[in-house]
């Protein structure tokens, strides 16, 4: 059995830089859709390149989208979460969309739990749009609880990385 | 003064004796050499540890060493200071790609198809196997008997044993999930080498879907640095059937002594995407 060894590459440090994103809205009655420039695109999907069911075969990890909405279901199940919620769309309709996240196993340790949300509670989510624009699907990046607070809804927070990058120094 | 004439004197034999050094020498090659036990996470569950690089946030999962280290000279390169990240890991990553389809046999070239929905809907309730788990993105605990090494996988409650050269049992005759293992320490680094996999998905995108067949060997070289605060793996693969030559894989984790191993069921009514 022959191996190839490969060293790991050094940990130099690194200047910093701010990653920059071009925003461009559409205005929904109750709903936000936003799409974005490559700039954010560190956020996910890029990272996950490796993933055994990557969410770009899905969603359009490019584009960001938000929704605001009510929640009618919540699974918290692996492999991953699902918010169902209600959104009012631009001609006063009711749509039900579902929100897909990260793997509880690794949102418990991030501030989930199976009581994170209840019927009825108010939410807003950033996320990626699907593939299929008929679809009523969204893959959570960020969600915003009754109480204000945000929690990250993916598996591995890329925006740490950017934050590293930046506090570094060459 | 002793009443005990010299020549009643216990002596041991000069084989025991050399026996009982040979038995003090390796003990105490085995107390100095590193211990690598203990939990271990990836950036999935240790998000904050000041430990990790900015390419380990994308390689969570591993990356091939082709990518980290392409992704690592993108980044320290002044001239790619604007650039997005995850151009950036589009790029690595498409040079992992292109390494990977170079060391393609023909019959594997033939083989290669984009990942689909299909695809990855089969994969969701499938349990990794040996190449799967070794890159696994949940906590790896590490656990060292006598004669073997227990790797506990929070990736679907898995459970490989790894036997020390020398206590290994005779393999199985038939492939299995996680094949059959054996380590040994290379000075500081513990060497697992495997063979006896089933065939199985490689699971990763790189793979293109690509099985690999029961004639797949690996060798994983564990070593640990920061003070065993890091554990380092590079991980090799071959097959005859598919790989012209090794695929080389790294991966990296932080020492995690609060985190605990989950249990980890899956609802497998779950499609991405579907309602």
């Amino acid at each position: 059995m022959s191996t190839t060894v490969h060293s790991f590459p050094a940990n130099a440090d690194r200047r910093p830089v701010v990653a920059q994103c071009v925003c461009e809205r559409r205005s929904r009655r109750a709903a936000v859709g936003v799409t974005i420039g490559t700039g954010l695109l560190f956020m996910i999907g890029a990272g996950t390149a490796v993933s055994h069911h990557s969410p770009g075969t899905v969603y359009r990890i490019e584009q960001i989208t938000e929704l605001q909405g009510t929640v009618t279901e919540y699974r918290y199940n692996n492999p991953h979460v699902r918010i169902h919620i209600d959104v009012v769309n631009d001609n006063g309709e009711i749509e039900n969309w579902i929100a897909e996240g990260g793997t509880p196993n690794i949102l418990r340790r991030n501030g989930w739990s199976s009581e994170t949300f209840r019927r009825g509670d108010p939410i807003h989510i950033v996320g990626n749009p699907p593939r299929d624009a008929g679809s009523l699907f969204i893959h959570m990046l960020d969600v915003t609880l009754p109480d204000g607070s945000t929690l990250y809804a993916e598996d591995v927070q890329l925006g740490i990385a950017a934050d590293r990058r930046r506090s570094r120094s060459r | 003064m002793s009443v005990i004439p010299r020549s009643m004197t216990p002596r041991p034999a000069p084989g025991l004796i050399a026996i009982v050094l040979a038995c003090c020498a390796a003990n105490a090659v085995a107390q100095d050499r590193p211990r690598f036990e203990g939990t271990w996470s990836t950036t999935a569950t240790l998000r904050d540890d000041p430990g990790w690089l900015t390419e380990d946030y994308f390689c969570f999962f591993g990356c091939t060493a082709v990518e980290y280290e392409h992704f690592g000279n993108l980044l320290d390169d002044p001239a790619n200071d604007d650039r997005p990240l995850s151009e950036l890991s589009e790029e690595a990553g498409e040079q992992g790609r292109l390494a990977f389809r170079s060391l393609l046999t023909p019959e594997a070239e033939r083989l290669i198809q984009p990942r689909t929905l299909a695809d990855q809907l089969e994969d969701i309730c499938t349990p990794y196997g040996y190449f799967g788990i070794s890159i696994s993105v949940m906590p790896l605990r590490i656990a060292e008997e006598e004669d073997r090494l227990i790797f506990d996988y929070e990736t679907h409650n898995s459970r490989r044993i790894v036997y020390l050269r020398g206590s290994a049992p005779t393999p199985p005759d038939v492939p299995g999930h996680f094949g059959h293992s054996v380590a040994y320490y290379d000075g500081d680094t513990l060497v697992i080498e495997t063979i006896g996999v089933a065939a199985a998905p490689f699971y990763v995108s790189e793979g293109f879907g690509l099985k690999h067949s029961d004639r797949l060997t690996g060798v994983e070289r564990y070593s640990l640095s920061d003070g065993g605060r890091q554990l380092d793996m590079i991980f090799s693969v071959e097959d005859p059937d598919v790989l012209t030559e090794p695929w080389v894989w790294v991966k990296k984790w932080r020492n995690a002594p609060d985190l605990e191993l989950l249990p980890h069921e899956y609802d497998c009514s779950f499609i991405p995407g579907q309602r």
